[in-house]
């Protein structure tokens, strides 16, 4: 399962898309962003990534682990208006994803 | 119709040019805002890049003048060829709370930027700091993704008046050559629709989010963000929005947010102007 764990504070369209390259190809995976770190993520960031995930990558499912409300409510936004709510899942903090925090 | 008001700020820092030489004066400035030194800075890029001499006329009193120096704009102008005669200042003059003009010229140093405000910030709250490491890093993606150059950013905090102020200019294209085929038809429009969700230069569903995002931040924080672009200036307040617009257009953009620090801050809408800034 691919993993991407942000740092404190992410911003920047290209900066979550090159966070994304790096995972390598994703095309019918479930990836997974560790968002527990995060302090603060601009509304740009939280867009791309959900693109470069499904859209450019064909990511089959992004899970959204943890994370400020703020930064999943445009992860939601960003998934409506690229219509791919139905691949996007919110888990909470404590969710036992097999991700090491 | 909304009333327009004189924009004394743009009409400063709109370059003369005359003799080959182009020129921005600061003479007879009692402060000097972030915007005026970020505007500078970038007029002088301009310049640099069309291969025409620019030359910045310090404030005629010391004391913002020695300002203006402690926020390194003599050092970004003459890293960029430009002459000016803002005194020289020694290094250990700067301020911890405040950060220098310095150029906004990459992604990455958009977001290194948007950090360092956050770590400037984070002591006055962490709410704040996230708003306002958000709002930059929108505002300088925004100046990367449309403006066709680099831009400049700047911030100060006010102590007297309990004011944060952050500014970013470019000197690119602006913002209704951006939006033109969007159907701005002025530049007035161009920075309203700017504001609005959805709206971008990109034919992506997903775009169009960066400035109203930045907008509301800085609203729920009732501070004002002021965006000037060619001829017109918009400073949008929490509940309203104040117009104001030269005669000549401003070749690029500024945005420059003013936070309340406190519940001694003054009203947002009061004239600018803080002897005791750093």
């Amino acid at each position: 399962m691919p993993t991407l764990t942000l740092s404190q504070l992410v911003a920047g369209r290209e900066l979550a898309a090159e966070a994304m390259r790096k995972l390598g190809p994703v095309e019918g995976t479930h990836v997974v962003v560790d968002a527990r770190p995060l302090v603060s993520g601009s509304t740009s960031f939280a867009g791309q990534l959900v693109r470069s995930a499904l859209l450019d990558g064909r990511a089959a499912e992004l899970t959204i682990l943890g994370g400020p409300a703020e930064f999943l409510a445009d992860v939601k936004i960003a998934a409506e208006q690229l219509q791919v709510t139905d691949h996007v899942a919110f888990a909470p903090t404590d969710a036992d994803l097999g991700v090491h925090s | 119709m909304p009333r327009r008001v004189p924009d004394r700020l743009l009409a400063r820092l709109l370059p003369e040019q005359a003799d080959g030489v182009r020129r921005v004066s600061f003479a007879g400035m009692r402060w000097v805002p972030p915007a005026a030194m970020v505007a500078a800075a970038a007029q002088a890029h301009r310049a640099h890049d069309e291969g025409v001499p620019f030359v910045l006329v310090g404030p005629t009193d010391e004391e913002p003048a020695h300002y203006a120096a402690r926020m390194r704009l003599g050092r970004v102008l003459a890293e960029l060829g430009a002459t000016h005669d803002l005194p020289a200042v020694r290094e250990h003059d700067r301020q911890e709370d405040l950060i220098e003009v310095i150029r906004l010229d990459s992604v990455h140093a958009v977001d290194r930027l948007a950090r360092m405000v956050y770590r400037k910030v984070r002591p006055r709250g962490a709410e704040l700091a996230a708003a306002l490491h958000r709002s930059v890093a929108e505002v300088g993606e925004n100046v990367m993704d449309h403006s066709g150059t680099i831009g400049y950013l700047a911030a100060q905090t006010l102590p007297r008046r309990r004011e944060l102020l952050i500014a970013i200019a470019d000197s690119g294209v602006g913002v209704l050559a951006t939006l033109a085929h969007r159907g701005a038809q002025s530049h007035e429009d161009a920075i309203g629709l700017a504001t609005r969700e959805w709206v971008s230069r990109y034919d992506q569903p997903d775009r169009g989010r960066g400035l109203p995002s930045a907008l509301r931040l800085i609203g729920r924080e009732q501070g004002s963000l002021y965006i000037a672009s060619g001829t017109a200036g918009i400073r949008h307040f929490p509940s309203t929005r104040r117009y104001s617009a030269v005669d000549d257009a401003y070749q690029g953009t500024i945005v420059e947010a003013r936070i309340p620090l406190g519940p001694a801050a003054a009203h947002p809408q009061s004239p600018p102007g803080d002897a005791a800034a750093r």
